[in-house]
């Protein structure tokens, strides 16, 4: 970590150091453009044997087994598994009402320690890392490298951002689906505020272009508990018209609206595969990533 | 409703307060940025509805509660009834109805509706700080002042009559009491128990009533005191009928015809004994009373041939109402039935004359006097007991002179003049005058009034044939008249006048045929004219029978010593009790009237109609109740707060918080 990182406020080489521990995998195969440590599609030179097939002209002599042939009088080409690098990409969202936060960190300040320290295991490990702001469109993207020299573009990206304007997650995941190639690994740091049944289809549609996708849900003790005395008026931090309401008024119907959307939302996860990490915001974000850096790593590859 | 301490209701705008604090709440609101708006919305959106009503219901039991506070501070008083009224009246007048009917006393050894009335009207206007208490009683009829409630009420003048009262009367009189004396704001409080009899309520003088208080520039309000219609099982008895025959030996024989009444509705069968009292000696006969009524006709009861005046009464057992149980009468020999028919017509005369001559009482011997208008000079009307009269109006000598006549309770019977006769005559009797003739195709009686008077049915209950009558020509009546019968043309055939000089009829038509068919028909003039000679010739005998309330009394008590009757009643009431009085050859026997006996009572709708454009209040009581009418309330506004406030934290208690976390 060089001089100019430790001037980034979202970064602590502390927990840095204590994540790199766990290595960060990847729960689908990946395409990579180079070696690496998660498992690939294709066959290639690790010491894991994948196969047998039969030999074809052209195919490499010295691949021949031997033993086989002497066996079964054929000729056999062995096989290994090929080991790549991931592509991560994080998505992150930089709508408005990312800026909420009850006491202490914002989810806009929450989400960014968690890229940083992401993006740091990423290029760590060799693996590429990319980002995308949103909001009501892709603010802004950085396509997925795995230089060093990188990574400080991408401090420097997340430094910059600031929470603003209005949320348009489902249409903007859909056009991260299509523009992001095939297999690779989609984090998405979020506050989810949209309709969960929309929400399927955004997930379902990463599925298909066969990206490993992980979501970190933002949300504040205080949007849960909605504890408020006096009247308030609220005003939206996406800009739409401010509610005037009676808290005591409104507050079970709030929480039931609340635990609906809760639900649905994990039904949904569940459903489409999605890696789903529900994180309040007076948990530290150190726990969060070691639980899914270690779940991720107990998890079984898959090719 | 009243109040006791009235100025605590300048707190009323109070009620405002929670709607106030409520706004200055709002008005409080915190600011709050929020992202997760669309549960709020969904929030917002699934609440409205309830919130709102659930917010103003609870402001709504704020302000009751706050209300319930003051109306109990301000000491309200329930009257049964809901009114305003601001401070104490500055006059309080008193009305009390001290008819028979009010003496009626539904419980045994119970009070009577007078009776409660008065404790009632005490407990309830002793809290009340008038200026000023006036009395009018149905008796006196004259509005009397008062120091105070305690010596209005106590009043010993206040014990029940025999007269039936005229309740627009004495409203009348009231108001003429407020405007010669100018008082403020007024409170008038009538006590009565609604009777028809009393309450007349076709009387002209309501209107006269309404018109009068509309006028006034002060607060006039009136509260009745009405008593509930108890239908107990209450019998009336009267004479309908007495007479001197005589007998076989040496006893003459008393024919009397009595008539028993009950409510309608009653119809046990009930035997009772009717004691019978003549000159002090008493016998008695058992009667079945089966029906709403019963008529005892002619009773015979020997008396000594040489008691050819004298008096009688006839009782029945006690019942709820004592005032009804006896009945006086007078008896004399037969009068005979004198009248004079001075006719201008020939013809017309005559059938008059002859329908006045032929009595129907056999025993009666009737005596008619004929001869022209110009023969009333030398008339003597000391000897006449129905003057008839046809052709133009008296002039003004004999008009005193008939005015005379009818004052001491003669009758007088006009027919108009023949159209030839009647020329441009612009003579006039009591406010009445003849002007014109009409001639009709065939005119017929539409109305009539068949319960009363010279038209009414016979008492077995028969009409009279009035319908058969035809009219080709009438003359006009002009004047204020009472129709007894009404032309299809609305022209009155039959009419009276009454006055406090006396009661003269008229007839608009003639006997003869190129006129009506009154002569060929004849049972209608028959009755009519005979009925006339019959209350005619009561004022010639020695002997009457009158009703409780007349003046015949009035102003010459001191001539007359009471025989018989009530030993309670004021000298100066003694027309307005029944009994038996007597000055030199004269004897009177006094009894409620006749439509006492009839319990009908005025509707509600009836005395809506009669106090319309009036403030007034209705709070019913029944007799030998004597809680009062008027009593403190604030307990039940005192619950009526507690009552809302409790509803208030209802409302507002904080809901139970939801177990499972959403977050679970």
């Amino acid at each position: 970590m060089n001089a100019e990182s430790k001037s980034r406020t979202f970064l602590d080489p502390h927990i840095l150091a204590r994540l790199s521990a766990v290595p960060m995998a990847a729960r689908r195969p990946m395409l990579g453009q180079v070696s690496g440590r998660h498992a690939s599609p294709h066959r290639g030179a690790s010491v894991e044997f994948a196969e047998y097939r039969k030999y074809v002209p052209g195919d490499d002599l010295r691949r021949l087994d031997w033993r086989a042939y002497g066996r079964s009088d054929r000729f056999y080409v062995k096989e290994f598994e090929a080991d790549t690098n991931l592509r991560l990409c994080l998505v992150f969202d930089t709508s408005g009402s990312m800026g909420f936060g009850g006491s202490g960190l914002t989810k806009f300040e929450y989400a960014q320690r968690l890229s940083a320290a992401l993006a740091y295991l990423a290029v760590q490990q060799g693996d590429a890392v990319g980002l995308s702001c949103i909001a009501k469109g892709i603010i802004s993207s950085l396509p997925a490298k795995r230089s060093p020299a990188h990574l400080s573009v991408l401090f420097d990206q997340l430094e910059q951002t600031k929470p603003h304007g209005e949320t348009q997650l489902v249409s903007v995941l859909h056009e991260v689906a299509e523009t992001t190639r095939q297999r690779a690994l989609i984090v998405i740091l979020s506050d989810l505020f949209a309709e969960p049944e929309e929400l399927r289809s955004c997930f379902e549609h990463l599925r298909f272009r066969k990206h490993d996708v992980a979501a970190f849900h933002l949300l504040d003790r205080e949007e849960i508990d909605f504890d408020f005395r006096r009247p308030t008026r609220f005003i939206d931090l996406e800009g739409g018209p401010a509610i005037f309401a009676e808290p005591s008024e409104i507050a079970d119907r709030y929480r039931q609206a609340l635990t609906q959307y809760l639900e649905s939302l994990k039904r949904i996860v569940l459903e489409t595969g999605v890696d789903y990490h529900r994180v309040m915001l007076d948990r530290p974000y150190e726990d969060v990533l070691m639980q899914f850096l270690t779940d991720r790593a107990r998890g079984k590859r898959r090719r | 409703m009243s109040f006791l301490q009235p100025w605590m209701l300048w707190g009323l705008p109070l009620l405002a307060l929670p709607i106030i604090i409520h706004l200055i709440n709002q008005w409080r609101y915190q600011t709050k940025k929020w992202g997760a708006m669309m549960f709020l919305l969904a929030a917002n959106r699934m609440a409205r509805g309830y919130a709102k009503l659930r917010q103003l219901l609870i402001l709504l039991a704020r302000m009751a509660a706050i209300a319930g506070l003051l109306l109990a501070a301000s000491r309200p008083l329930s009257s049964g009834w809901l009114g305003l009224a601001g401070g104490p009246p500055d006059t309080t007048i008193v009305v009390l109805d001290r008819s028979p009917s009010m003496q009626e006393r539904p419980d045994a050894g119970g009070l009577t509706k007078l009776e409660t009335a008065k404790i009632q009207l005490k407990q309830t206007l002793q809290s009340w700080k008038s200026n000023r208490w006036v009395l009018i009683d149905s008796v006196q009829r004259k509005a009397k002042e008062f120091h105070s409630i305690d010596a209005l009420i106590d009043s010993p003048e206040l014990t029940g009559s025999d007269s039936t009262a005229n309740v627009p009367e004495l409203l009348l009189e009231a108001v003429e009491y407020i405007r010669a004396n100018r008082p403020g704001s007024t409170e008038i409080w009538l006590a009565s128990d609604l009777r028809q009899a009393d309450w007349n309520s076709g009387s002209a003088q309501w209107n006269v009533l309404r018109e009068s208080v509309k006028q006034f520039p002060q607060s006039i309000r009136f509260n009745l005191l009405t008593f509930e219609n108890t239908r107990t099982d209450n019998i009336a008895i009267r004479v309908t009928d007495v007479r001197r025959e005589s007998g076989l030996q040496q006893q003459d024989e008393l024919v009397l015809s009595m008539l028993l009444t009950r409510p309608e509705g009653i119809s046990d069968s009930r035997t009772f004994p009717i004691q019978i009292e003549v000159q002090g000696s008493r016998s008695e006969i058992e009667v079945e009373l089966k029906a709403s009524s019963l008529e005892v006709k002619d009773h015979r009861v020997a008396i000594d041939r040489n008691l050819t005046r004298g008096w009688g009464s006839v009782s029945i057992p006690a019942d709820s109402n004592l005032s009804d149980n006896r009945f006086y009468f007078v008896f004399d020999e037969p009068v005979p039935r004198s009248s004079a028919v001075l006719a201008q017509s020939d013809s017309a005369g005559n059938i008059l004359s002859l329908i006045a001559s032929i009595s129907p009482d056999s025993t009666a011997k009737s005596e008619v006097q004929r001869g022209t208008l110009e023969q009333f000079r030398g008339l003597d009307l000391d000897s006449v007991g129905t003057l008839i009269w046809q052709g133009p109006l008296p002039s003004q000598n004999a008009s005193v002179e008939i005015t005379d006549f009818l004052r001491r309770g003669g009758r007088a019977f006009f027919f108009p003049p023949e159209p030839e006769a009647l020329g441009n005559s612009t003579l006039d009797f009591m406010g009445v005058k003849w002007s014109g003739w009409r001639e009709f195709d065939q005119a017929y009686i539409s109305t009539w009034r068949g319960d009363q008077d010279l038209l009414a049915t016979t008492r077995s209950g028969m009409a009279l044939p009035l319908n058969d009558i035809t009219v080709l020509r009438a003359a006009t009546i002009e004047g204020n008249v009472t129709s007894l019968a009404t032309l299809s043309t609305n022209d009155p055939l039959f009419a009276k006048v009454q006055s406090n000089e006396g009661l003269a009829y008229f007839c608009s038509t003639l006997p003869g045929s190129s006129y009506s068919n009154l002569a060929s028909n004849g049972i209608v003039l028959y009755v009519a004219l005979q009925r006339a000679i019959s209350e005619g010739a009561e004022s010639l005998g020695n002997t009457r029978l009158i009703a409780a309330g007349s003046s015949f009394l009035d102003g010459d008590e001191t001539s007359w010593s009471r025989v018989a009757g009530s030993k309670e009643s004021l000298s100066t009431e003694w027309s307005h009790h029944q009994g038996v009085f007597s000055a030199s050859e004269k004897w009177l026997a006094i009894n409620r009237s006749e439509i006492e006996d009839q319990s009908l009572e005025i509707t509600a709708s009836q005395l809506e109609e009669l106090f319309s454009g009036i403030s007034y209040a209705r709070v019913t009581s029944s007799a030998g109740r004597v809680a009062g009418i008027v009593r403190e309330i604030w307990r039940i506004f005192l619950a009526l707060m507690i009552g809302a406030l409790f509803a208030e934290a209802l409302m507002c208690f904080p809901k139970k918080m939801t177990a499972r976390s959403p977050v679970a």
